[in-house]
């Protein structure tokens, strides 16, 4: 018993330690150190994920009862791995170019953003994947049994709990670093690490009890070949279809389980790094195969009769004493079974998340893409749900299946289950014929055979389906035997299950795609697939009309943060040579922002809320023209049309919005002269009025006297005040002005333009003071004056029933901050927005007072202090953004 | 080069044909066989990765694959 | 009892000066500050002269003038324009709208009351 202490001690120590690499991972590459952690190494160890307890444990016994058939489960990865330029490279290129999130974000994409296709694919996956997890954990209670000395493994009330605290630790560590941030790439960096570490422990543990056995037990190589030899397995006895069946299948599976395409394409930092494990990854599966043979010699010699040959790596070491070694193998094959099951984990979260969720929740909030509030909350927490279902699945499914069937057995169902994507993927790949149709047909087709030859039987005769139904077919059908297909006996039922799932797949889905006419979306993402080498550029599929852009920014707030999209829609628009937030929506800069989009929550669903938003007619006629143009000439001269004519059409609204303007500012010049008598003239009429009637009329009261007297001061007062503003503003903009350079903070500036505006009584201000610790060398007085404006502007105008101002600090662009002030009114609408920094120009026609040069001034005080004013769209109420240079800023505060 | 799979995937065939023949092959020449052939697959895919390596800089073209301008 | 005038002008100051010189002088004065509702309450109040701003929140002056010169019953209204502007495009619009007299701010008292007085006169 104090063995097994010291293993859970030393299994806790592990996880300990895993969790600390994870996190060290995690800061690194939040401190941008993300070179040495996205080496090719560290790629190629994580790909090691495909061996999972499965390899470790299973192999041996799968060697023990079969002799070298094992061995095709890794020569098919090798062949995919030797072969990478032909379709990895491939997939990695596709993947990267269109921020492909998982495999089934590859099919649905592939096949015009279909989200059907995408649930389909993700209902099979979780299907396919939820024994393999069963697998792991009873692999890993298995072993935990073995080394408390009980034989009786399925019996052990343990091993239940063992398997659910397993099952708990792995969801809190995949949670943990699977979810901790809504990456736009869906890279985690600390669960890479983790899984980089997990892969170097098994293949050293393997490897030491293999140099144990043979060197230790055996006496060298050449009396291990003698032994091996002599042994029950010493012959080669192979069926060939087997050898090849399981070949291909192995191949087919590691482009298509979902964690393997998690950790080569989506976790993938660079291309390049496929050069690297195209013979080191390999090299690795050969290590790991090595001594498979040997140990289960050993053991099928050394142990007693029954002994479970699927722990001889466990047990064979414990037999001869050596406890340590046991230990360091056990914690080898807890390594395999983890790394499987965070791995899965996240990929299928991802797809949960995106291809179910989402959709559900677009369907549900219709028009709700619009709607304010943060998406990035929902498709967090709907991933961490996900994750747990996922893995309670897999403890559910051991739980009933018992635990019994050899582990092998299920690991193969699960591989055929999963390859049933190939056809629907290469076609993708390689075929601009193949259609959506198509595809989901080949895949119902190639997945319903699957099941039932393959899955239901897997459950043991009698279990599902009855002996009779194997005997002679359902409903007497012999046809439909589960073993024996049209007829066709005497195969091995698994080689019988892969040709007959994989060839039916195939060729349904080929007869229907030639059958079927693609849509124009599909034909355009085609071609990006197919000729990913060619044109990396996007299809222009979106046209969209400028109000949009300020929806637009409202959804990207939700998704990416409203930093990252508001310097991503600042971006776009001065590539347009546009100032603001707001770039025109060409269809450039749309499917920029659905590729953006995509990273976070899955292209079918970017390309659906991108939709609600600039309308239904998602691609044009000339787009169509695009795709009929076969030839690449014939493509870049129409795009190249297309660009030309797109241009004009912008140029021309560009200038005919310049010349908007400039008519609207002649306007306003001429009524500038109109303002300004009128402004002069009110307070003259009062005061003129009232110093007659002082003047003229006997026997006033002497309260009335002072109160007209007061009226007369008064109007004074607000005729010189607008003197000032005027004279005031016509230095600012002849720049004959001195600025009064000094040194502060800007929370002294905030404080003191608060309290002059009359501090938070007419309107609560919130305020994050320990943002504000910021030195400036600027002129205070004007920066303040600036701020009263606000201030006192958002007093006057907001007008919510509750009204409430934030003024919120961040950093800005080039060093620089920005000041927001944002409030909960109704805010400037779009056509106002760009005359509110010009002078006399009232938003509201309710005159509040100000004669409208406020926020000119405003403008041309940020100007000279070497910053800007901006109105700041889409916040959901009045914002003015306030930018300082970083020149403004001084370290000490 | 690039037929590297194909290679493999011949000379891995190869064991089947043992069958046909009369004696039984022994499993350590099996074993023997199988890892042989892993070993110079392995090998040649890791000369072939270098040289794709050294001719995408001679080229000049950036080993990373981050733009569409890379062409193979 | 004197005659009654209706002052529809939005700046309190000018309105609380215009209301005392005519009080002063004997006349009925009644008071309104939005240029929406200012015809109803002109309907209501039956003034016999109307001074009216030719800036008001909602409606222009001009506005509710076209409004009173449309009905029959007001057709003949005296109407005495009041503006900030003293542009002579503004004189000219008045004019032509149909405003009895004209006067631009600032004014003198005297004036006003005279204004008034011959246009109740006529």
């Amino acid at each position: 018993m104090a063995t097994l202490n010291v293993l859970v001690a030393v299994c806790l120590a592990y996880v300990a330690l895993l969790f600390g690499v994870a996190f060290m991972a995690e800061r690194a590459a939040l401190r941008g150190r993300v070179k040495w952690l996205r080496s090719p190494v560290v790629y190629t160890l994580s790909l090691s994920i495909y061996c999972t307890a499965w390899t470790f444990y299973g192999a041996v016994g799968y060697a023990a009862r079969s002799g070298l058939e094992y061995l095709t489960i890794y020569i098919g990865p090798t062949l995919i791995m030797v072969g990478w330029w032909w379709v990895l490279r491939k997939m990695v290129r596709v993947g990267r170019a269109q921020r492909v999130t998982s495999i089934a974000d590859l099919i649905s994409s592939r096949y015009g953003k279909s989200t059907i296709l995408a649930i389909l694919v993700t209902t099979m996956a979780v299907a396919g994947t939820t024994p393999y997890i069963a697998l792991q954990l009873q692999s890993v209670t298995l072993s935990f049994a073995a080394f408390a000395g009980t034989t009786e493994i399925a019996g052990v009330g343990n091993s239940r709990w063992t398997a659910l605290w397993v099952a708990v630790g792995l969801t809190l560590f995949t949670i943990l670093f699977g979810t901790r941030n809504l990456d736009a790439n869906e890279r985690h960096h600390g669960v890479v690490m983790a899984i980089a570490l997990e892969a170097v422990v098994k293949l050293f543990a393997l490897l030491a009890v293999g140099v144990f056995v043979v060197w230790g037990m055996s006496g060298g190589v050449g009396a291990m070949l003698e032994q091996i030899d002599a042994s029950d397995i010493g012959s080669w006895q192979m069926q060939g279809g087997r050898w090849a069946g399981l070949i291909f299948l192995s191949a087919a599976a590691f482009l298509t389980l979902p964690r393997m395409f998690q950790v080569l394409v989506v976790e993938n930092e660079n291309e390049d790094h496929l050069r690297l494990a195209s013979w080191a990854f390999p090299t690795y599966l050969m290590l790991m195969s090595l001594f498979v043979v040997p140990i289960a010699v050993v053991g099928l010699a050394r142990l007693p009769q029954g002994a479970n040959p699927d722990l001889f790596v466990l047990t064979v070491p414990l037999s001869q004493g050596q406890t340590g070694l046991a230990m360091l193998s056990f914690l080898g094959g807890f390594s395999s079974a983890t790394s499987m099951v965070i791995v899965a984990a996240i990929a299928l979260s991802t797809m949960v998340s995106n291809h179910i969720v989402m959709p559900i929740w677009l369907r549900v909030a219709y028009g709700g893409a619009k709607m304010s509030g943060d998406v990035r909350n929902l498709v967090l927490f709907s991933r961490r749900v996900a994750i747990a279902v996922v893995v309670l699945m897999g403890y559910i499914y051991y739980r009933f299946s018992g635990g019994g069937a050899a582990l092998a057995a299920i690991g193969l169902v699960s591989f055929a289950g999963v390859a049933q994507f190939l056809p629907a993927m290469l076609g993708g790949l390689f075929w601009r014929g193949a259609t959506r149709t198509g595809a989901i047909m080949g895949l119902i087709t190639g997945f319903a055979v699957w099941t039932w030859s393959m899955l239901l039987p897997s459950f043991g005769t009698g279990e599902i389906l009855s002996p009779q139904v194997f005997e002679a077919g359902p409903w007497g059908l012999g046809w439909l035997r589960p073993h024996a297909l049209f007829g066709i006996d005497g195969l091995d039922p698994l080689v019988h299950a892969i040709l007959w799932s994989m060839s039916l797949n195939t060729l349904v889905f080929v007869a229907v795609s030639l059958g079927s006419f693609p849509s124009p979306l599909e034909r355009l993402q085609g071609a990006q697939f197919v000729d990913v080498f060619l044109h990396s550029a996007r299809p222009q599929s979106w046209s969209g009309g400028v109000a949009q852009s300020e929806d637009l920014l409202i959804m990207a707030q939700r998704i990416l943060g409203p930093i990252e999209a508001q310097a991503l829609f600042r971006r776009a628009a001065s590539k347009q040579g546009l100032v603001g937030y707001l770039p025109e929506p060409v269809p450039d800069f749309l499917n920029e922002l659905e590729r953006e989009l995509s990273g976070s929550v899955g292209a079918a669903t970017a390309h659906a809320m991108v939709g609600q938003i600039v309308g239904g007619a998602s691609v044009s006629v000339k787009d169509l023209m695009a795709v009929a143009d076969e030839t690449a000439q014939m493509m870049e001269y129409s795009s190249q049309l297309e660009i030309k004519s797109e241009e004009l059409t912008r140029t021309a609204r560009q200038l005919r919005e310049a010349n908007e303007k400039l008519t609207a500012l002649s306007v306003q010049k001429d009524a500038f002269l109109s303002q300004i008598s009128h402004e002069l003239r009110t307070p003259m009429t009062s005061i003129r009025a009232f110093s007659e009637i002082l003047r003229d009329t006997d026997g006033l009261r002497s309260a009335e006297k002072a109160k007209y007297a007061s009226i007369i001061h008064d109007e004074a007062v607000r005729l010189t005040r607008l003197l000032d503003d005027l004279l005031d503003l016509s230095v600012l903009e002849s720049g004959q002005v001195n600025m009064n350079m000094r040194r502060g903070t800007l929370k002294d500036i905030l404080d003191h333009a608060m309290a002059a505006a009359g501090g938070g009584k007419a309107l609560p201000v919130q305020r994050n003071r320990e943002n504000e610790h910021i030195g400036l060398w600027t002129d205070l007085d004007r920066l303040a004056q600036v701020f009263i404006n606000l201030i006192a502007n958002a007093q006057k105008y907001c007008d919510a029933s509750q009204p409430e101002l934030r003024i919120l600090v961040k950093p800005g662009q080039a060093g620089g901050i920005d000041v927001d002030f944002v409030d909960n009114g109704s805010g400037i609408p779009h056509d106002r927005q760009e005359m509110v920094f010009e002078k006399f120009a009232r938003v509201s026609d309710q005159g509040a007072g100000g004669a409208g040069l406020g926020l000119a001034i405003c403008r041309e005080i940020m100007v000279r202090l070497g910053g800007r004013i901006t109105y700041l769209p889409g916040q959901g109420g009045g914002a003015f953004r306030v930018s300082l240079p970083g020149e403004a800023l001084t370290t000490s505060a | 080069m690039r037929l590297l799979p194909l290679l493999g995937v011949g000379l891995w065939a190869v064991p089947l044909l043992w069958n046909a023949r009369a004696r039984e092959t022994p499993m350590s020449h099996a074993v023997l066989y199988v890892f042989g052939v892993w070993l110079l697959l392995v090998v040649a895919a890791g000369i072939m990765a270098v040289m794709i390596g050294r001719r995408n800089s001679d080229t000049g073209e950036p080993g990373e694959a981050d733009g569409p301008a890379m062409r193979f | 009892m004197g005659k009654s005038v209706l002052l529809i002008e939005d700046e309190p100051n000018i309105i609380e000066a215009i209301s005392f010189i005519l009080l002063r002088d004997g006349w009925e004065v009644n008071t309104h500050a939005n240029g929406q509702t200012a015809l109803a309450r002109i309907a209501e109040k039956k003034p016999d002269v109307v001074i009216l701003d030719v800036m008001l929140p909602g409606a222009s002056g001009y506005d509710i003038l076209r409004g009173l010169r449309a009905e029959p019953e007001t057709h003949d209204l005296p109407v005495l324009m009041l503006t900030a502007r003293g542009q002579n495009k503004d004189r000219d619009m008045a004019e032509k709208m149909g405003a009895s007299q004209f006067m631009t701010k600032p004014f003198s008292n005297a004036d006003v009351l005279e204004a008034v007085r011959s246009l109740v006169g006529s």
